[in-house]
């Protein structure tokens, strides 16, 4: 069940809050034994929250899309009175009183808290597989990760553990999950939305979004978590609007195939299901325009330097406690030791001429299309990947696609391409212009609805 | 030591863990060092990165 139809079934009194409530509670009870997607479930609280919010309607109180509905939130979004590990040991005594900005909007919104799904130690890794938690399994094949960091996210969103969950995306944290997962998820434009009490990774890259099954629910979640924060010193101050998908004229419409970079290094169903996905927007009326990218291996040399820079200074106090971390982790820390001071300002730098170069491609094409992933899922504990006959490091090459985008502060998500039943989902990654979520989210829908044909 | 037997190299490889991180990042900045070439010493800096590139 979607967002958007659980809705419909809440004000056409066919199930409550409750009943919703339970059904997700019951489905993690189930699956979480063996997929691992909840480091902490908030039964209790949920099913007494549900049960005012049920009262609430039945008093004529609708605090709109969003009433009554269970979702999820990442375990490093704070959230009061609940426990937030960031899946990590270092915060075995955090104080519980924060609230993150988008824990408080959903709130507000009359979302349901579930739990606080599990994630890549410290969000600083794409496989999810916690050396303190445990390996968070892909519900379409459990010996493979479901991609991370927001892996639990992914996974409690495709099973319907939750019907949304919110996401963190530093270096694709949000689109890798969707991707593996086979479910949609949005990096906004960087600032759209609050960071405020999110445990920070790349303070100059972090984003906050939101995961769900489809572009409507993802549009549900972003209405309510989109908008100015005055404790994000980054928050856009703008005018909140909806991002509701609305018909788009696709003769109008011209979709960018990259010529360089994104399909350099692929996996061939990979390629060919992006491929598909411009035909059929193409067969719809728009226009595929190939399009020369700026220098992405730069975009994503500078995004490593300033990662591994930024998340050594949030950690490095900690880490004389050796024995605190992961390996992966531990090891990514000590690398940001060794970037130097004039290092991590030329790259920062060097991002603004980058990144005007990389929104010049947008005064030629509406969006960009290109694999979120450059691959499908791979096997928990499996360190490197063979594409195109090269082998390549399983982080590097699941990042590559994904780092660059952060870097630009550009909205981009990931959604499920159609795939041979019983195959791994993959992930059309679409890119579009900055603080243009409504109509990315609008076209989007519309490749949602070319897919389903 | 706990910390040293943590931080042993996989087998088959022969570097230790830091002497492999510290190879990674030469490499990294040796590729940021070429970029940076073509930086005028008087370009921004734009830290706080706003929507859509901040400051401009």
């Amino acid at each position: 069940m979607t967002i958007v139809e659980a809705g419909q079934a809440l004000r056409r009194r066919e199930i409550t809050c409750v009943e919703l409530t339970r059904r997700c509670l019951e489905r993690i009870e189930e699956d979480n034994p063996k997929l691992n997607a909840f480091v902490t479930v908030t039964a209790t609280q949920a099913l007494e929250r549900a049960a005012a919010l049920d009262s609430e309607l039945a008093t004529g109180r609708d605090r709109g899309p969003l009433h009554g509905i269970p979702i999820a939130h990442k375990d490093l979004i704070r959230t009061r009175g609940v426990r937030t590990t960031c899946g990590s040991l270092l915060f075995a005594d955090d104080p519980m009183d924060v609230h993150a900005a988008v824990a408080e909007r959903l709130e507000n919104a009359g979302a349901v808290m579930v739990g606080k799904t599990g994630l890549h130690e410290l969000a600083y890794g794409v496989t999810s597989t916690n050396p303190h938690f445990g390996a968070v399994r892909n519900p379409h094949d459990p010996r493979c990760i479901p991609g991370g960091s927001s892996g639990g996210s992914g996974v409690a969103v495709s099973t319907g553990m939750a019907l949304g969950a919110t996401g963190t995306d530093t270096g694709g944290s949000i689109r890798i999950p969707a991707s593996f997962c086979g479910i949609t998820g949005l990096k906004p434009t960087y600032g759209l939305v609050s960071t405020y009490g999110i445990q920070p990774l790349g303070l100059t890259l972090d984003h906050a979004g939101p995961m769900a099954q489809t572009v409507a629910d993802v549009a549900l979640m972003l209405d309510a978590v989109a908008g100015f924060d005055a404790r994000d010193p980054a928050s856009v101050n703008r005018p909140r609007t909806s991002h509701a998908p609305r018909q788009l004229d696709f003769r109008v419409l011209r979709i960018g195939m990259p010529r360089n970079f994104y399909f350099d290094v692929i996996a061939p169903e990979t390629q060919a299901a992006i491929l598909d996905a411009a035909q059929r927007m193409a067969s719809l009326g728009a226009k595929i325009v190939s399009v020369g990218l700026p220098d992405m291996e730069a975009l994503n040399t500078v995004a490593r330097t300033i990662l591994l820079a930024e998340a050594t200074a949030v950690y490095r106090r900690r880490m004389a406690r050796r024995d605190l971390f992961g390996d992966d982790v531990f090891a990514l820390l000590e690398q940001g030791l060794l970037i130097t001071g004039p290092d991590y300002v030329d790259a920062q730098r060097l991002r603004l001429p980058l990144c005007r170069e990389f929104r010049a491609v947008f005064d030629k094409v509406d969006f960009l299309f290109a694999p979120a992933t450059p691959m499908s899922a791979p096997r928990i504990g499996q360190s490197e990947v063979e594409l195109g006959g090269r082998r390549m490091d399983t982080r590097l090459a699941t990042t590559r696609t994904m780092r660059a985008i952060n870097v630009t502060g550009l909205p981009a998500m990931s959604l499920p391409c159609p795939v041979p039943k019983g195959a791994l989902p993959i992930g059309l990654q679409i890119v579009g212009k900055a603080l243009d979520e409504a109509r990315l989210l609008s076209f989007a829908a519309a490749v949602e609805d070319a897919f389903s044909f | 030591m706990p910390a040293e037997e943590d931080s042993a190299p996989p087998a088959g490889r022969t570097h230790s863990p830091s002497d492999q991180n510290r190879k990674i990042v030469e490499e990294l900045t040796a590729r940021l060092r070429a970029l940076s070439e073509s930086l005028p010493s008087d370009a921004p800096l734009a830290l706080l990165y706003r929507a859509n590139g901040g400051a401009e």
